[in-house]
Order: structure tokens, then C-alpha cells, then sequence
């Protein structure tokens, strides 16, 4: 059957009517999920704007009208208030998701000109007089403002809501005060709960600028914003929430406490994915609570931030680490070898970190991360640019020429021109299988990068002439960007080459030379030897 | 091997483990037994439809089968609610009869994975669009009045300003 394009109508027939109602249900669902990251979802109210039938069968499907965003204020306020009801009319008996938005934008509502008049807190009470009598319903609770947990709008909201049990809660996140939350400090062991009086089927809470609301029992997922934990209150959290799948802690503060690490560590059996960032680049020994851990089954650790401790007392131990396939570096800042620095972060626990298959770089620099003999293994690629050529000058490998039996030939066997090294025409475009056993990142097959820097996809492409077990290579839109317009593979020459990474530094105009023909786009190079994606950061979950 | 039988009076015969990613074929079978030869009649699905839905259970084969009530709520699986993989968005560019067809039958023949992936197909279509670019797209006839076309848009204007 020949391909056609989904999107061009069909002339004869309407074919979606055959579908059966609850099919056609199903693609509303299907719809309103993908709506989900959308601040404005407008699926299901176009939906309803069809036809009768599409109509009838929106207004018969109570669970599709299960995520209700209320913006708590608005410019026709009765309007909003008229839609929570019928919202939550509409999704009869079905539990629901609740978000609640204030924005400083939605503040000002009150100076412009069309706005309805309406009471400064009278479309909260309206609202939650609407709302109150289906809090038994609420499955999960977003409540987003940009405004601070002590400001009136959010005290109002919550001390409304707090006299009330949430006893199908399985989800809360609260996001107070995004403009001054470097001043608020989450103490672990002060439970403070803002929104419901009791949620006994808690088990995920993500919480910014707010306080632990709810006794760390039974969770499965714990994000955490400028944290303060304590020794005590983490042997709860492993004790009674055993389960626990996700942890993230932002902004982490040191322990006021040392805990002895050589007493037994706490374990967290079911943890899959802990994600860290720390508050300040100093923990005196002892004092850091991921020291303490002890997550045997980990997959994905995700670290961010330029203030990272020294990670031999810091972090969990990397021999516990042995199902660990994601390591996620996110503008991590490490030292130079070669200008040891005690306050720079060094690589030493991120390379004995064998297991892991999947690197992801975030504006964090590679290079540090495959120390210099590990590149001497096969020098396959070089580079133009003076800076690096620096870089190379340490190894007098790399400044060797380059033998033609260590080109690869997937790069060749695809140019129009004959190149002197040229391997035979049927040479496979396949890379050569290799039984390599490197040093560092034995087991690697996934590389994402996020970078603005041209020398870092020079370092992929040498990274990826080195190892055939790489197969897949996921690139930002500037990574890409870089790839096709800053590297260049010139004809005859065996090597990609970088003609603009000193640009800023020599303040140089300089264009890029042209491209002639038998010159080797990288883009393709690359696509030649690896699966290449976008880099999307909200999917990169593996 | 197995031997299917479509509405058109075709035949296929598939691997087993191909067939059974059909809930409603691997229920059939586990009826009749190991050793029957009989072909299973698909009296809701034409050749050409079947066999396209045979690529799409050849190239997922072995994987594991979705829980029937699998729940797709929680934030770490909604990724995988909305996204499609490059292989199955290639499988299911094909004309909207096509494309219908096959959530038809995937739905008939209880495969949860590939009426996903439809639904989703048709969902990304109409994403962003007006009623009125639906209604073209579709080929669906307006049957509102105009008042029952200003009572929706009076139920939805709350979405037109902030």
C-alpha cells in the first residue's frame, strides 16, 4: 500500500464516523494527554465545538474532563467560576487532578481596563465553594504560585482547604514563591501541612518552598526543594517508605549533625532514580545524607549544579551502584587534572561508574569525563583549531599522522571521491564490532549532549570514531546546530575539523570556508556511524 | 504455526507468538488448543488491513504485553502515553481509511499497543487545530444550530482571555 499523508482528507467518505463512540473517546484521551505540559489545554473544548455527536460523546465521558486548572484570577472571573462547576459536574464520580495557579501576571488582572469587577478574593471563595464539596475526589493536587506561601492569596487558599481530609490524595506539589525561595529552607523534620488536613493515600509529594506536609510514610516518589535533612528523619523516610522508586533533593544543605558513616547504611531497595543538586560546594565529612544511602538498584542518578562536594564523602558509595545505566550531568563544572585545584570537582567517582550505558551532558564539558589515555587508544580525528591543537600537544599520539588503516570506513565509502585511503567499495557501511574493553565507561552505547560548544562535538565525533559500541547519539538543537555549521571534514583529509572555536576569543571574522564537493558533512559522518535524535530534556528519562 | 482466515476469505498463516499479541487470537487458541488446525476466522478484518496489522505484531514480537488495565496516570508514565516510536510512526503514516481501519482492528482484536498508537496517530492530527479544521480535515458535516453554536462558544470563552 502506497504511504499517504494522514493529514490530507479523505474525498468521498467521512471515515472517522465509523469509528464507535468509545473509540473515539479514546483518541479524546489520547488528545488531552498530549495537552498536559500546555498551560491553556483547548483539546476537549474543541473537541466539543465539532459536532453533535463529538459533543455528546465529550459530555458522556466523565473521565475526560478529570484535569481541572483553575487560574485563580482572570479577567471574567464568573466565567472561571461557571467552568469549575461544570467541570466538575461533568466528571461525576471520577477522581480528579486539581491545579490552582496564582501568577504574578494574574495579579495585575486588577488594573486592566476589561477586566470584570470583582472582590480581590471573591473568585477564591467562589471557586472554592464550587470545589469544596468534591475534595473526597481530588487524586492529585498542582498548586503553582509565584507569589510566596505567606502572601494573603496563598494563606486564604490554604487555610481554607486545610480544614478538610483529601482521602484519595495520591499526589501533591506545591510551588510557592518561585522569586524568593533561596531564602526558604525546608527542615525535614518540621511537618507542616498546608492544603489538607490528612492524605492517608499520599505517595508522591514534591514540594518548593513550602514545608514537609505530610509524615514521610508510604511514599514511592520525594522531591524536594533547599532541604535540610537530618539523620533521623531520612532513617524514617527509609524505614517507613521502602517503596520508594524516585528521589529528588534541590539545593541540598549539609546535615547541622556529622553521622558516623561507618554505621550501616540506609537502604533504599526500591530506589530507581535520584536526582541532586547541592546548596554549597563544602560538606564537612559526614554531613551529607546521600553518604548515608544505600540503593543497590538505582538506574538513572542525575547531579546538577556547579556546587558539588567532594564526592568521596559526599556521594553514595559507587560500588553500591551496580545497576546504575543513566548518569545525568547537568552543568557540572569539574577541575583539571593537570591544575589540581582541592575545590574543583574531580571526575574519580563518575569514572568508576562501569555499569552506566547511557551518558547525558548538559552543558557540562565531556572532555574531563575520558581522561587522556583513554583518547591515545586510536587518534582518528584531530583538529584545526589552534585551541585545541593545544589540547592535543600533550599527547604525542595525537599529534602523529594519521594511518590509513585506522580510518574508518563508513566515512569513506560513501564519498564520491577517491581518497588515498579509500578502503574498497564494498567495504560494509556498518561499524567494525570491536571486543574492546575500555577503561572508563566499558559499557557505554547512549551519548546526549547538550552543549553551545563546538569543541564538544569535535569530542563526539572523535569519541565515536574510538568506539564502535556507541549507538546512539542524542544532540540539543544548538549541538546540532554546531555539528552542521562549525565541524567540517575537508576532502582528502581524514579528519573533522573545528574552523570557528577561537572565534570568540580572537575576536575574528571569519566565514566558514566552503564546502566543496567530496567534503564530508558531519551531520551525515555521524548518522553514517550512530542513531542520531533530538535532544529533547523532558524525555531523556531512558 | 497459525492459520488466519479474514473477512475477504484469505488466509495467513503466522507464527504463534506473532498471533498472540492479539488478546482475542491467544484467547481463541488457548480454546481450541495446542494441536488444532483449524483456521481462525477474522470476520471483522479484510486481508489488507491484517496484513499490515501482522507487520506491526511481527516487528513487536517478544516484547512484553501491556497490562489490560495498566495505569497510565502517573507523571513517569506519561511519556510513554504520548510518545510513539519512529519505527511505529513510520508503520502508521498511511491513508485516514487505512489509519481507521487499523484502530478498528486493533480494537476488535484486543491489541492495546497498536490501537495506542491510532488513537494517538488521530489525536496528534487534530492537536491545535479549530473545530472548523477538524471538520475539513475529517470531512465531518457541522450539525449545530447557531444557537447551540453560541451556547459553546459562551461555555468556552473563559479560554479566550485571561
Amino acid at each position: 500500500m502506497p504511504r499517504q499523508d494522514p493529514d490530507k482528507p479523505v474525498k468521498s467518505s467521512n471515515q472517522i464516523d465509523s469509528l464507535p463512540n468509545e473509540l473515539l473517546a479514546k483518541i479524546f484521551r489520547a488528545g488531552i494527554e498530549l495537552d498536559r505540559n500546555d498551560e491553556s489545554p483547548r483539546s476537549l473544548i474543541t473537541y466539543c465545538g465539532v459536532n453533535s455527536r463529538w459533543l455528546a460523546i465529550c459530555h458522556h465521558s466523565p473521565e475526560l474532563w478529570t484535569d481541572i486548572r483553575i487560574p485563580l484570577y482572570h479577567t471574567h472571573p464568573q466565567a472561571i467560576v461557571a467552568r469549575t462547576a461544570t467541570w466538575l459536574e461533568r466528571s461525576k464520580s471520577c477522581p480528579f487532578d486539581l491545579t490552582l495557579v496564582i501568577t504574578i501576571a494574574m495579579l495585575t488582572i486588577g488594573i486592566v481596563s476589561n477586566a470584570e469587577p470583582y472582590d480581590e478574593f471573591r473568585l477564591i471563595r467562589d471557586i472554592l465553594s464550587v470545589l469544596i464539596p468534591h475534595i473526597p475526589r481530588v487524586q492529585r493536587l498542582f498548586f503553582t504560585t509565584e507569589i510566596s506561601f505567606s502572601s494573603r492569596e496563598v494563606l486564604f487558599i490554604c487555610s481554607r482547604l486545610a480544614a478538610y481530609e483529601a482521602p484519595h490524595l495520591t499526589d501533591i506539589r506545591l510551588r510557592f514563591g518561585t522569586l524568593d525561595i533561596n531564602e526558604y529552607v525546608i527542615s525535614m523534620d518540621r511537618i507542616v501541612p498546608v492544603v489538607f488536613k490528612s492524605a492517608p493515600c499520599l505517595r508522591r509529594q514534591s514540594l518548593y518552598g513550602a514545608d514537609m506536609q505530610y509524615p514521610l510514610r508510604g511514599l514511592t516518589s520525594l522531591e524536594l526543594s533547599h532541604v535540610l535533612p537530618d539523620e533521623a528523619s531520612f532513617r524514617y523516610l527509609s524505614a517507613q517508605s521502602p517503596a520508594l522508586e524516585e528521589l529528588c533533593l534541590l539545593s541540598l544543605h549539609p546535615m547541622v549533625n556529622a553521622a558516623d558513616l561507618t554505621q550501616s547504611k540506609l537502604s533504599f531497595p526500591a530506589l530507581r532514580s535520584l536526582t541532586v543538586s547541592f546548596a554549597r560546594r563544602t560538606f564537612a565529612p559526614g554531613t551529607s545524607v546521600l553518604a548515608l544511602m544505600s540503593p543497590p538498584n538505582l538506574e538513572l542518578l542525575r547531579i546538577q549544579g556547579i556546587f558539588l562536594p567532594n564526592p568521596a564523602t559526599s556521594f553514595p558509595n559507587p560500588t553500591l551502584l551496580t545497576q546504575l545505566h543513566t548518569l545525568i550531568l547537568e552543568q557540572v563544572v569539574f577541575g583539571n587534572p593537570n591544575l589540581p585545584d582541592a575545590n574543583w570537582h574531580d571526575t574519580s567517582f563518575y569514572l568508576t561508574l562501569t555499569s552506566v550505558r547511557h551518558l547525558q551532558l548538559i552543558d557540562t564539558p565531556p572532555q574531563p569525563l575520558f581522561p587522556k589515555q583513554e583518547a591515545k587508544r586510536k587518534p582518528l580525528l584531530r583538529s584545526r583549531s589552534s585551541e585545541l591543537r593545544v589540547r592535543s600537544s600533550d599527547s604525542h599520539l595525537d599529534s602523529q599522522p594519521v594511518q590509513a588503516k585506522e580510518l574508518d570506513s563508513s566515512v569513506l565509502s560513501k564519498q564520491p571521491l577517491k581518497l588515498p585511503f579509500s578502503p574498497p567499495a564494498n567495504t560494509s557501511l556498518s561499524k567494525p564490532r570491536t571486543s574492546n574493553s575500555y577503561t572508563y565507561w566499558p559499557n557505554l552505547t547512549t551519548i546526549s549532549l547538550d552543549t553551545i560548544r563546538a569543541k564538544d562535538l569535535l569530542w563526539l565525533c572523535e569519541l565515536i570514531a574510538e568506539r564502535p559500541e556507541i549507538e546512539t547519539v542524542y544532540l540539543s538543537r544548538s549541538a546540532k546546530r554546531h555539528l552542521a555549521s562549525s565541524l567540517t571534514m575537508w576532502r582528502g583529509e581524514d579528519v573533522i575539523s573545528s574552523w570557528d572555536v577561537n572565534l570568540k576569543w580572537k575576536n575574528l571574522v571569519r566565514t566558514r570556508p566552503p564546502v566543496e564537493e567530496g567534503d564530508m558533512d558531519p551531520v551525515e559522518w555521524l548518522e553514517q556511524h550512530v542513531k542520531v535524535h533530538d535532544y529533547h530534556a523532558k524525555d531523556q528519562a531512558f | 504455526m497459525i492459520v488466519l482466515k479474514t473477512s475477504d476469505n484469505e488466509t495467513f498463516t503466522v507464527e504463534r507468538d506473532v498471533a498472540e499479541r492479539s488478546v482475542l487470537i491467544k484467547n481463541m487458541l488457548d480454546d481450541i488448543g495446542e494441536n488444532s488446525e483449524q483456521a481462525i476466522p477474522l470476520p471483522n478484518v479484510n486481508s489488507s488491513v491484517l496484513k499490515k496489522v501482522l507487520e506491526y505484531c511481527e516487528h513487536h514480537r517478544g516484547e512484553p504485553l501491556p497490562a489490560a488495565d495498566a495505569d497510565t496516570s502517573q507523571d513517569d508514565t506519561r511519556k510513554r502515553t504520548t510518545d510513539i516510536s519512529e519505527w511505529d510512526q513510520k508503520f502508521i503514516t498511511v491513508d485516514q481509511e487505512m489509519l481507521f481501519e487499523i484502530i478498528l482492528a486493533a480494537n476488535y482484536l484486543d491489541i492495546k499497543s497498536l490501537l495506542d498508537v491510532g488513537c494517538k496517530t488521530v489525536a496528534n492530527m487534530i492537536k491545535g487545530k479549530t473545530p472548523e479544521e477538524i471538520r475539513k480535515l475529517f470531512n465531518i458535516v457541522n450539525d449545530f444550530t447557531p444557537e447551540e453554536e453560541a451556547q459553546i462558544k459562551k461555555e468556552n470563552e473563559w479560554a479566550e482571555d485571561r
